[in-house]
Protein backbone atom coordinates (compact mmCIF):
# COMPACT_ATOMS: atom_id res chain seq x y z
CA UNK A 1 0.00 0.00 0.00
CA UNK A 2 1.47 3.18 -1.09
CA UNK A 3 1.06 6.00 1.91
CA UNK A 4 -0.03 8.78 -1.17
CA UNK A 5 -1.28 7.89 -3.74
CA UNK A 6 -2.70 10.23 -6.83
CA UNK A 7 -4.53 9.66 -10.21
CA UNK A 8 -5.32 12.56 -12.62
CA UNK A 9 -4.72 14.93 -10.47
CA UNK A 10 -5.58 18.72 -12.09
CA UNK A 11 -5.86 21.70 -10.04
CA UNK A 12 -7.07 25.26 -11.49
CA UNK A 13 -7.10 28.56 -9.49
CA UNK A 14 -9.72 30.19 -11.52
CA UNK A 15 -10.27 30.60 -14.79
CA UNK A 16 -6.44 30.79 -15.15
CA UNK A 17 -4.33 28.66 -16.30
CA UNK A 18 -3.42 24.83 -14.59
CA UNK A 19 -1.07 24.62 -11.85
CA UNK A 20 -1.34 20.78 -11.94
CA UNK A 21 -2.19 19.33 -14.79
CA UNK A 22 -1.93 15.66 -14.40
CA UNK A 23 -0.36 14.05 -11.73
CA UNK A 24 0.13 10.81 -10.85
CA UNK A 25 2.34 9.42 -8.27
CA UNK A 26 2.91 6.71 -5.56
CA UNK A 27 4.71 7.67 -2.89
CA UNK A 28 6.04 4.63 -0.53
CA UNK A 29 6.21 4.47 2.67
CA UNK A 30 9.67 5.04 5.37
CA UNK A 31 10.90 7.18 2.47
CA UNK A 32 12.36 10.78 2.82
CA UNK A 33 11.62 12.10 -0.53
CA UNK A 34 13.12 15.39 -2.00
CA UNK A 35 10.29 16.88 -4.29
CA UNK A 36 12.33 19.50 -6.20
CA UNK A 37 11.42 21.79 -8.96
CA UNK A 38 11.39 25.66 -10.14
CA UNK A 39 9.42 28.19 -8.75
CA UNK A 40 5.64 27.98 -9.42
CA UNK A 41 5.73 24.63 -10.33
CA UNK A 42 2.95 23.32 -8.33
CA UNK A 43 5.21 21.58 -5.37
CA UNK A 44 3.28 23.90 -2.81
CA UNK A 45 0.00 23.29 -4.28
CA UNK A 46 0.47 19.39 -4.16
CA UNK A 47 1.29 19.35 -0.73
CA UNK A 48 -2.03 22.20 0.43
CA UNK A 49 -4.15 19.52 -1.74
CA UNK A 50 -3.09 16.34 0.80
CA UNK A 51 -3.71 18.19 3.43
CA UNK A 52 -7.04 19.77 2.04
CA UNK A 53 -6.33 23.46 2.03
CA UNK A 54 -7.11 23.52 -1.62
CA UNK A 55 -9.46 22.03 -3.42
CA UNK A 56 -8.66 19.66 -6.43
CA UNK A 57 -10.15 20.43 -9.67
CA UNK A 58 -9.87 16.68 -10.52
CA UNK A 59 -8.21 13.98 -9.71
CA UNK A 60 -8.32 11.21 -6.84
CA UNK A 61 -6.06 11.35 -3.89
CA UNK A 62 -5.61 8.08 -1.26
CA UNK A 63 -3.75 9.11 1.54
CA UNK A 64 -2.86 5.74 3.89
CA UNK A 65 -5.40 3.59 1.14
CA UNK A 66 -8.37 5.98 2.17
CA UNK A 67 -9.82 8.73 -0.08
CA UNK A 68 -8.76 12.38 1.31
CA UNK A 69 -10.65 14.02 3.85
CA UNK A 70 -10.63 16.11 7.10
CA UNK A 71 -10.05 12.41 8.25
CA UNK A 72 -7.14 11.92 6.58
CA UNK A 73 -5.08 14.63 8.01
CA UNK A 74 -4.83 12.54 11.41
CA UNK A 75 -1.78 10.61 9.07
CA UNK A 76 -0.34 14.04 7.94
CA UNK A 77 1.88 16.05 10.09
CA UNK A 78 2.32 19.33 7.65
CA UNK A 79 4.53 22.24 7.95
CA UNK A 80 3.78 25.04 6.06
CA UNK A 81 6.25 27.23 4.29
CA UNK A 82 4.07 30.34 6.06
CA UNK A 83 3.81 30.89 9.79
CA UNK A 84 0.28 30.06 11.31
CA UNK A 85 1.32 30.66 14.91
CA UNK A 86 1.35 33.83 16.80
CA UNK A 87 -0.90 35.94 19.06
CA UNK A 88 -0.94 36.11 23.16
CA UNK A 89 -0.90 32.20 23.17
CA UNK A 90 1.93 31.10 25.29
CA UNK A 91 4.38 27.73 23.49
CA UNK A 92 3.10 25.75 26.48
CA UNK A 93 -0.57 26.46 25.43
CA UNK A 94 -0.14 25.26 21.18
CA UNK A 95 1.72 22.04 22.29
CA UNK A 96 -1.95 21.82 24.84
CA UNK A 97 -3.51 22.11 21.71
CA UNK A 98 -1.79 20.33 19.41
CA UNK A 99 -2.05 17.80 22.27
CA UNK A 100 -5.92 18.23 21.91
CA UNK A 101 -6.98 17.55 18.30
CA UNK A 102 -3.77 15.15 17.16
CA UNK A 103 -3.98 11.74 19.23
CA UNK A 104 -0.50 10.79 18.01
CA UNK A 105 1.11 14.43 19.49
CA UNK A 106 4.06 13.36 21.85
CA UNK A 107 4.55 15.66 23.95
CA UNK A 108 7.48 14.66 26.09
CA UNK A 109 9.30 14.58 22.48
CA UNK A 110 7.99 18.49 22.14
CA UNK A 111 9.01 19.37 25.26
CA UNK A 112 12.41 17.95 25.03
CA UNK A 113 12.85 19.11 21.56
CA UNK A 114 12.15 22.41 23.08
CA UNK A 115 14.90 22.31 25.71
CA UNK A 116 17.34 21.46 23.07
CA UNK A 117 16.31 24.85 21.49
CA UNK A 118 16.55 26.63 24.17
CA UNK A 119 13.36 27.62 24.34
CA UNK A 120 11.15 28.10 27.19
CA UNK A 121 7.76 26.79 26.99
CA UNK A 122 6.10 29.53 29.35
CA UNK A 123 7.00 31.86 26.43
CA UNK A 124 4.11 33.71 24.46
CA UNK A 125 4.66 33.02 21.10
CA UNK A 126 4.36 36.66 19.85
CA UNK A 127 7.66 37.43 22.15
CA UNK A 128 9.30 35.21 19.63
CA UNK A 129 11.62 35.96 16.38
CA UNK A 130 10.21 34.90 13.34
CA UNK A 131 13.21 32.04 13.24
CA UNK A 132 11.98 31.36 16.34
CA UNK A 133 8.49 30.56 15.68
CA UNK A 134 9.65 28.47 12.95
CA UNK A 135 11.22 26.50 15.27
CA UNK A 136 8.42 26.35 17.12
CA UNK A 137 6.42 25.23 14.25
CA UNK A 138 8.63 22.58 13.32
CA UNK A 139 8.41 21.09 16.76
CA UNK A 140 4.63 20.96 16.41
CA UNK A 141 4.84 19.16 13.60
CA UNK A 142 8.00 17.14 14.32
CA UNK A 143 6.49 15.91 17.75
CA UNK A 144 3.56 13.97 15.83
CA UNK A 145 4.20 10.26 15.13
CA UNK A 146 2.26 10.87 11.85
CA UNK A 147 2.81 8.60 8.63
CA UNK A 148 3.41 11.47 6.37
CA UNK A 149 5.03 14.30 7.24
CA UNK A 150 5.01 17.40 4.31
CA UNK A 151 7.64 20.01 5.01
CA UNK A 152 7.36 22.90 2.76
CA UNK A 153 10.47 25.05 2.75
CA UNK A 154 11.52 23.67 6.11
CA UNK A 155 15.03 25.43 6.12
CA UNK A 156 14.45 28.42 3.39
CA UNK A 157 15.19 31.82 5.20
CA UNK A 158 17.89 30.68 8.10
CA UNK A 159 21.39 30.49 8.44
CA UNK A 160 23.67 27.12 7.32
CA UNK A 161 24.10 26.36 11.15
CA UNK A 162 20.30 26.76 11.88
CA UNK A 163 19.58 24.40 8.48
CA UNK A 164 21.78 21.61 9.94
CA UNK A 165 20.11 21.73 13.05
CA UNK A 166 16.21 21.63 11.40
CA UNK A 167 17.49 18.51 9.20
CA UNK A 168 19.26 16.86 11.87
CA UNK A 169 15.72 17.20 13.95
CA UNK A 170 13.56 16.11 11.22
CA UNK A 171 15.51 12.90 10.86
CA UNK A 172 15.88 12.02 14.58
CA UNK A 173 12.56 13.01 15.42
CA UNK A 174 11.14 10.81 13.15
CA UNK A 175 8.40 8.38 13.43
CA UNK A 176 10.28 4.77 12.22
CA UNK A 177 8.08 3.77 8.80
CA UNK A 178 7.06 7.39 8.04
CA UNK A 179 7.26 8.85 5.06
CA UNK A 180 9.13 12.70 4.48
CA UNK A 181 8.28 15.11 1.64
CA UNK A 182 10.51 17.87 1.65
CA UNK A 183 10.09 20.45 -0.61
CA UNK A 184 12.70 22.80 -0.96
CA UNK A 185 15.36 24.75 -3.67
CA UNK A 186 18.49 24.04 -1.20
CA UNK A 187 19.08 20.71 -2.70
CA UNK A 188 22.85 20.71 -1.86
CA UNK A 189 21.59 21.06 2.26
CA UNK A 190 18.82 18.50 1.88
CA UNK A 191 20.81 15.92 -0.25
CA UNK A 192 22.49 14.03 2.44
CA UNK A 193 19.03 12.86 4.15
CA UNK A 194 17.13 12.06 0.59
CA UNK A 195 16.47 8.45 0.22
CA UNK A 196 14.77 9.92 -3.16
CA UNK A 197 14.15 12.64 -5.15
CA UNK A 198 11.39 13.69 -7.43
CA UNK A 199 11.72 16.47 -9.90
CA UNK A 200 8.81 17.98 -10.98
CA UNK A 201 8.34 20.87 -13.71
CA UNK A 202 5.57 22.97 -14.41
CA UNK A 203 2.17 21.99 -14.30
CA UNK A 204 3.52 19.29 -11.84
CA UNK A 205 4.56 17.13 -14.51
CA UNK A 206 7.03 14.79 -13.13
CA UNK A 207 10.23 14.57 -15.18
CA UNK A 208 12.72 12.25 -13.17
CA UNK A 209 12.35 10.51 -10.03
CA UNK A 210 14.98 7.91 -8.39
CA UNK A 211 17.64 7.65 -5.64
CA UNK A 212 20.99 9.84 -5.09
CA UNK A 213 23.13 6.79 -5.18
CA UNK A 214 21.54 5.52 -8.04
CA UNK A 215 22.23 9.07 -10.18
CA UNK A 216 25.82 9.01 -8.56
CA UNK A 217 26.71 5.57 -9.93
CA UNK A 218 24.85 5.79 -13.80
CA UNK A 219 25.73 9.63 -13.85
CA UNK A 220 28.44 10.05 -11.79
CA UNK A 221 26.79 13.29 -10.55
CA UNK A 222 24.94 14.67 -7.23
CA UNK A 223 21.17 15.20 -7.29
CA UNK A 224 22.09 19.31 -6.71
CA UNK A 225 23.91 18.74 -10.37
CA UNK A 226 21.49 17.06 -12.12
CA UNK A 227 19.07 19.88 -11.13
CA UNK A 228 20.91 22.83 -12.50
CA UNK A 229 21.68 20.57 -15.63
CA UNK A 230 17.90 19.48 -16.09
CA UNK A 231 16.64 23.14 -15.10
CA UNK A 232 18.77 25.26 -16.70
CA UNK A 233 18.00 28.13 -17.97
CA UNK A 234 18.19 29.01 -21.71
CA UNK B 1 -16.65 20.17 17.15
CA UNK B 2 -16.87 20.52 21.00
CA UNK B 3 -12.90 20.89 21.29
CA UNK B 4 -13.36 23.34 18.52
CA UNK B 5 -16.11 25.37 20.71
CA UNK B 6 -14.03 25.19 23.80
CA UNK B 7 -11.01 26.88 21.88
CA UNK B 8 -13.64 29.53 20.05
CA UNK B 9 -15.04 30.37 23.65
CA UNK B 10 -11.83 30.73 24.98
CA UNK B 11 -10.26 32.98 22.77
CA UNK B 12 -12.87 35.63 23.64
CA UNK B 13 -13.51 35.39 27.43
CA UNK B 14 -10.55 37.04 28.90
CA UNK B 15 -11.87 40.09 26.87
CA UNK B 16 -15.50 39.52 27.72
CA UNK B 17 -15.17 38.96 31.38
CA UNK B 18 -13.71 42.15 32.21
CA UNK B 19 -15.31 43.86 29.87
CA UNK B 20 -18.91 42.73 30.58
CA UNK B 21 -19.11 43.79 34.93
CA UNK B 22 -17.89 47.43 33.72
CA UNK B 23 -20.57 47.43 31.42
CA UNK B 24 -22.79 46.59 34.17
CA UNK B 25 -21.00 48.80 37.21
CA UNK B 26 -21.06 51.61 34.30
CA UNK B 27 -24.64 51.42 34.07
CA UNK B 28 -25.33 51.33 38.02
CA UNK B 29 -23.10 54.10 38.14
CA UNK B 30 -25.22 56.30 35.36
CA UNK B 31 -28.67 55.39 36.77
CA UNK B 32 -27.18 56.99 40.65
CA UNK B 33 -25.69 60.16 38.69
CA UNK B 34 -28.85 60.43 36.51
CA UNK B 35 -31.10 59.71 40.06
CA UNK B 36 -29.07 62.15 41.89
CA UNK B 37 -29.41 64.94 38.90
CA UNK B 38 -33.51 64.75 38.72
CA UNK B 39 -33.21 64.59 42.56
CA UNK B 40 -33.06 67.82 45.15
CA UNK B 41 -30.20 66.65 47.44
CA UNK B 42 -29.48 70.06 49.67
CA UNK B 43 -25.86 68.75 49.85
CA UNK B 44 -25.42 69.04 46.05
CA UNK B 45 -27.47 72.59 45.78
CA UNK B 46 -24.21 74.47 45.05
CA UNK B 47 -23.08 71.38 41.92
CA UNK B 48 -26.77 71.33 41.36
CA UNK B 49 -26.60 72.53 37.59
CA UNK B 50 -23.20 70.62 37.19
CA UNK B 51 -25.75 67.22 38.32
CA UNK B 52 -28.86 68.24 36.32
CA UNK B 53 -26.57 68.71 32.77
CA UNK B 54 -24.77 65.70 33.47
CA UNK B 55 -27.79 63.99 34.27
CA UNK B 56 -30.14 65.09 31.12
CA UNK B 57 -26.52 63.72 28.76
CA UNK B 58 -26.22 60.36 30.72
CA UNK B 59 -29.74 59.75 30.70
CA UNK B 60 -29.76 60.50 26.47
CA UNK B 61 -26.62 58.44 25.98
CA UNK B 62 -25.79 56.17 28.80
CA UNK B 63 -26.97 53.25 26.29
CA UNK B 64 -24.00 53.98 24.01
CA UNK B 65 -22.13 51.91 26.68
CA UNK B 66 -24.57 48.66 25.64
CA UNK B 67 -24.15 49.70 21.72
CA UNK B 68 -20.03 50.08 22.86
CA UNK B 69 -20.05 47.01 24.94
CA UNK B 70 -21.91 44.80 21.87
CA UNK B 71 -20.01 46.31 19.22
CA UNK B 72 -16.86 45.30 20.69
CA UNK B 73 -18.27 41.63 21.05
CA UNK B 74 -19.20 41.88 17.39
CA UNK B 75 -15.68 42.51 16.60
CA UNK B 76 -13.78 39.67 18.46
CA UNK B 77 -16.31 37.55 16.43
CA UNK B 78 -15.94 39.09 13.14
CA UNK B 79 -11.83 39.09 13.58
CA UNK B 80 -11.42 35.77 15.50
CA UNK B 81 -13.59 34.26 12.15
CA UNK B 82 -11.04 35.76 9.59
CA UNK B 83 -8.10 34.90 11.46
CA UNK B 84 -8.72 31.76 11.59
CA UNK B 85 -10.28 31.49 8.32
CA UNK B 86 -9.20 33.02 6.15
CA UNK B 87 -5.31 34.33 7.16
CA UNK B 88 -2.37 32.12 8.00
CA UNK B 89 -3.98 31.08 10.61
CA UNK B 90 -5.96 29.22 8.34
CA UNK B 91 -3.17 26.99 7.63
CA UNK B 92 -3.57 25.36 11.35
CA UNK B 93 -7.62 25.52 11.21
CA UNK B 94 -7.77 23.81 8.15
CA UNK B 95 -5.39 21.29 8.48
CA UNK B 96 -6.48 19.90 12.01
CA UNK B 97 -8.95 16.36 11.57
CA UNK B 98 -12.27 18.54 11.52
CA UNK B 99 -14.23 19.30 8.56
CA UNK B 100 -14.93 22.55 7.17
CA UNK B 101 -18.34 22.44 7.83
CA UNK B 102 -17.86 21.35 11.34
CA UNK B 103 -15.15 24.14 11.72
CA UNK B 104 -18.25 26.82 10.43
CA UNK B 105 -20.74 25.56 12.90
CA UNK B 106 -18.11 26.02 15.67
CA UNK B 107 -17.91 29.68 15.10
CA UNK B 108 -21.61 30.40 14.87
CA UNK B 109 -22.29 28.54 17.50
CA UNK B 110 -19.67 30.48 19.30
CA UNK B 111 -20.84 33.57 17.78
CA UNK B 112 -24.79 32.79 19.45
CA UNK B 113 -23.40 31.90 22.53
CA UNK B 114 -21.11 35.30 22.82
CA UNK B 115 -24.04 37.34 21.37
CA UNK B 116 -27.25 36.01 23.70
CA UNK B 117 -24.13 36.02 26.85
CA UNK B 118 -24.03 39.94 25.44
CA UNK B 119 -27.48 40.58 25.44
CA UNK B 120 -27.81 39.10 28.71
CA UNK B 121 -25.26 41.48 29.93
CA UNK B 122 -26.94 44.79 28.26
CA UNK B 123 -30.50 43.44 29.95
CA UNK B 124 -28.95 43.42 33.00
CA UNK B 125 -26.76 47.03 32.81
CA UNK B 126 -30.19 48.06 32.07
CA UNK B 127 -31.91 46.51 35.08
CA UNK B 128 -29.28 48.05 37.42
CA UNK B 129 -29.27 51.22 35.39
CA UNK B 130 -33.45 51.56 36.58
CA UNK B 131 -32.61 50.39 40.19
CA UNK B 132 -29.81 52.68 40.81
CA UNK B 133 -31.93 55.05 39.49
CA UNK B 134 -35.07 53.78 41.33
CA UNK B 135 -32.71 53.65 44.71
CA UNK B 136 -31.34 57.14 44.11
CA UNK B 137 -33.78 59.13 43.27
CA UNK B 138 -35.40 61.35 46.03
CA UNK B 139 -38.69 61.09 45.44
CA UNK B 140 -41.08 59.26 43.23
CA UNK B 141 -39.17 59.09 39.86
CA UNK B 142 -40.78 60.00 36.58
CA UNK B 143 -38.95 57.43 34.34
CA UNK B 144 -39.06 54.79 36.99
CA UNK B 145 -42.96 55.02 36.92
CA UNK B 146 -43.12 54.92 32.85
CA UNK B 147 -40.76 51.89 33.06
CA UNK B 148 -42.68 49.69 35.74
CA UNK B 149 -45.61 51.24 33.99
CA UNK B 150 -45.11 49.93 30.72
CA UNK B 151 -43.87 46.45 32.14
CA UNK B 152 -47.03 46.03 34.53
CA UNK B 153 -49.49 47.04 31.54
CA UNK B 154 -48.03 44.78 28.99
CA UNK B 155 -47.86 41.82 31.31
CA UNK B 156 -51.37 42.34 33.01
CA UNK B 157 -52.72 43.01 29.49
CA UNK B 158 -50.72 39.68 28.44
CA UNK B 159 -51.77 37.21 30.66
CA UNK B 160 -55.18 38.68 32.29
CA UNK B 161 -56.96 40.05 29.02
CA UNK B 162 -59.08 37.73 26.95
CA UNK B 163 -57.53 39.12 24.22
CA UNK B 164 -54.87 36.44 23.02
CA UNK B 165 -53.83 38.81 20.31
CA UNK B 166 -51.24 40.59 23.20
CA UNK B 167 -49.74 37.32 23.96
CA UNK B 168 -49.12 36.14 20.40
CA UNK B 169 -47.89 39.36 19.43
CA UNK B 170 -44.77 39.39 22.14
CA UNK B 171 -44.13 36.03 20.96
CA UNK B 172 -44.07 36.99 17.24
CA UNK B 173 -41.94 40.20 18.29
CA UNK B 174 -39.73 37.63 19.71
CA UNK B 175 -39.06 35.39 16.97
CA UNK B 176 -39.03 38.54 14.41
CA UNK B 177 -36.08 39.67 16.72
CA UNK B 178 -34.07 36.12 16.72
CA UNK B 179 -34.53 35.81 13.57
CA UNK B 180 -33.37 38.98 12.47
CA UNK B 181 -30.10 38.51 14.79
CA UNK B 182 -29.33 35.26 13.63
CA UNK B 183 -29.87 36.21 9.85
CA UNK B 184 -27.68 38.74 10.50
CA UNK B 185 -25.17 37.03 12.06
CA UNK B 186 -25.11 34.37 9.12
CA UNK B 187 -24.97 36.92 6.71
CA UNK B 188 -22.18 38.83 8.29
CA UNK B 189 -20.00 35.70 8.43
CA UNK B 190 -21.26 34.99 4.62
CA UNK B 191 -19.97 38.01 3.37
CA UNK B 192 -16.92 37.90 5.15
CA UNK B 193 -16.30 34.46 3.52
CA UNK B 194 -17.51 36.00 -0.19
CA UNK B 195 -15.02 38.83 0.58
CA UNK B 196 -12.36 36.17 1.23
CA UNK B 197 -12.99 34.28 -2.06
CA UNK B 198 -13.14 36.74 -4.19
CA UNK B 199 -10.34 39.18 -3.85
CA UNK B 200 -7.00 38.51 -2.33
CA UNK B 201 -6.27 41.33 -0.73
CA UNK B 202 -8.52 43.85 1.75
CA UNK B 203 -10.92 40.87 1.97
CA UNK B 204 -12.25 41.49 5.25
CA UNK B 205 -12.87 45.23 4.24
CA UNK B 206 -14.75 43.96 0.60
CA UNK B 207 -16.21 41.73 3.01
CA UNK B 208 -17.79 43.94 5.11
CA UNK B 209 -18.41 46.57 2.72
CA UNK B 210 -20.76 43.78 1.18
CA UNK B 211 -22.44 43.10 4.47
CA UNK B 212 -23.26 46.94 4.77
CA UNK B 213 -24.76 47.03 1.55
CA UNK B 214 -26.68 43.98 1.77
CA UNK B 215 -27.86 44.77 5.08
CA UNK B 216 -29.03 48.23 3.62
CA UNK B 217 -31.15 46.60 0.66
CA UNK B 218 -33.00 43.80 3.04
CA UNK B 219 -34.05 46.79 5.77
CA UNK B 220 -35.27 48.91 2.85
CA UNK B 221 -37.26 45.78 1.58
CA UNK B 222 -38.24 45.03 5.25
CA UNK B 223 -39.21 48.93 6.13
CA UNK B 224 -40.70 49.45 2.41
CA UNK B 225 -43.20 45.84 3.22
CA UNK B 226 -44.08 47.30 6.51
CA UNK B 227 -45.33 51.24 5.39
CA UNK B 228 -46.59 49.53 2.18
CA UNK B 229 -48.51 47.09 4.24
CA UNK B 230 -49.85 49.75 7.27
CA UNK B 231 -50.78 52.00 3.86
CA UNK B 232 -52.93 49.41 2.76
CA UNK B 233 -54.60 48.48 6.12
CA UNK B 234 -55.60 51.83 6.58
CA UNK B 235 -56.65 52.55 3.56
CA UNK B 236 -59.00 49.59 2.93
CA UNK B 237 -62.85 50.24 3.62
CA UNK B 238 -64.63 49.42 6.49
CA UNK B 239 -61.77 46.82 8.07
CA UNK B 240 -62.75 45.31 11.52
CA UNK B 241 -60.84 45.65 13.91
CA UNK B 242 -60.25 41.82 14.50
CA UNK B 243 -58.92 41.34 10.69
CA UNK B 244 -56.21 44.76 11.56
CA UNK B 245 -54.73 42.17 14.12
CA UNK B 246 -54.65 39.29 11.67
CA UNK B 247 -53.01 41.53 9.40
CA UNK B 248 -50.20 42.46 11.60
CA UNK B 249 -49.91 38.93 12.78
CA UNK B 250 -49.35 38.47 9.16
CA UNK B 251 -46.68 40.94 8.90
CA UNK B 252 -45.07 39.85 11.59
CA UNK B 253 -44.79 36.05 10.87
CA UNK B 254 -43.95 37.01 7.44
CA UNK B 255 -40.89 39.46 8.77
CA UNK B 256 -39.49 36.54 10.77
CA UNK B 257 -39.93 33.83 8.05
CA UNK B 258 -38.14 36.28 5.77
CA UNK B 259 -35.22 36.41 8.06
CA UNK B 260 -35.10 32.63 8.69
CA UNK B 261 -34.86 31.82 4.82
CA UNK B 262 -32.34 34.48 4.82
CA UNK B 263 -30.22 32.48 7.53
CA UNK B 264 -30.73 29.44 6.27
CA UNK B 265 -29.83 31.06 2.85
CA UNK B 266 -26.71 32.74 3.86
CA UNK B 267 -25.62 29.40 5.91
CA UNK B 268 -26.22 26.88 2.88
CA UNK B 269 -24.14 29.61 1.03
CA UNK B 270 -21.60 29.73 2.98
CA UNK B 271 -20.94 26.18 4.08
CA UNK B 272 -20.52 25.72 0.47
CA UNK B 273 -18.27 28.37 -0.65
CA UNK B 274 -16.03 27.02 2.26
CA UNK B 275 -16.01 23.41 1.45
CA UNK B 276 -15.49 23.91 -2.29
CA UNK B 277 -14.29 27.75 -3.29
CA UNK B 278 -12.13 28.59 -0.28
CA UNK B 279 -7.97 27.83 -1.77
CA UNK B 280 -6.00 29.65 0.89
CA UNK B 281 -2.80 31.51 -1.20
Amino acid sequence: MYVVECKGLRKRYGKGKLAIENLNIQLESGRIIGLLGPNGCGKTTFMKILTGLLVPTEGDIFVCGQPRSEATNNFISYLPERTYIGGRKKISAMLDYFEEFYPDFDKVKAYKMLESLNLDPDSHISSLSKGNREKVQLILVMARNAQIYLLDEPIAGVDPAAREFILRTIVSNLNPGATVLISTHLIQDVEPVLDEFIFVNYGGNIIGRGTASELMEAEGKTVDQKFREVFRYA
Amino acid sequence: MRKMLKHDLKAIWPVWRIVAPIVVVLAALAGVVVGIGYSDYEIFDSVYWLFRITALLIDTYWYLILSAFSMLVTVLIVVRYYKNFFTDEGYLTFTLPVSRTKLLNSKILMALIWISATLAVCILAALAYSFAYELTLSSSGYMGDIFEDTIEDSVESAFSSQDIHILLFVLEVLYLAAAWLVSNLLLLLLCITVGAVIVKRAKLVLGLGIYYGANAVIVGIFYTGIIVGIILISSAPEISEEAVMYMFHAVFLMGGALFSALGVGAYLLNKKLINKHLNLP
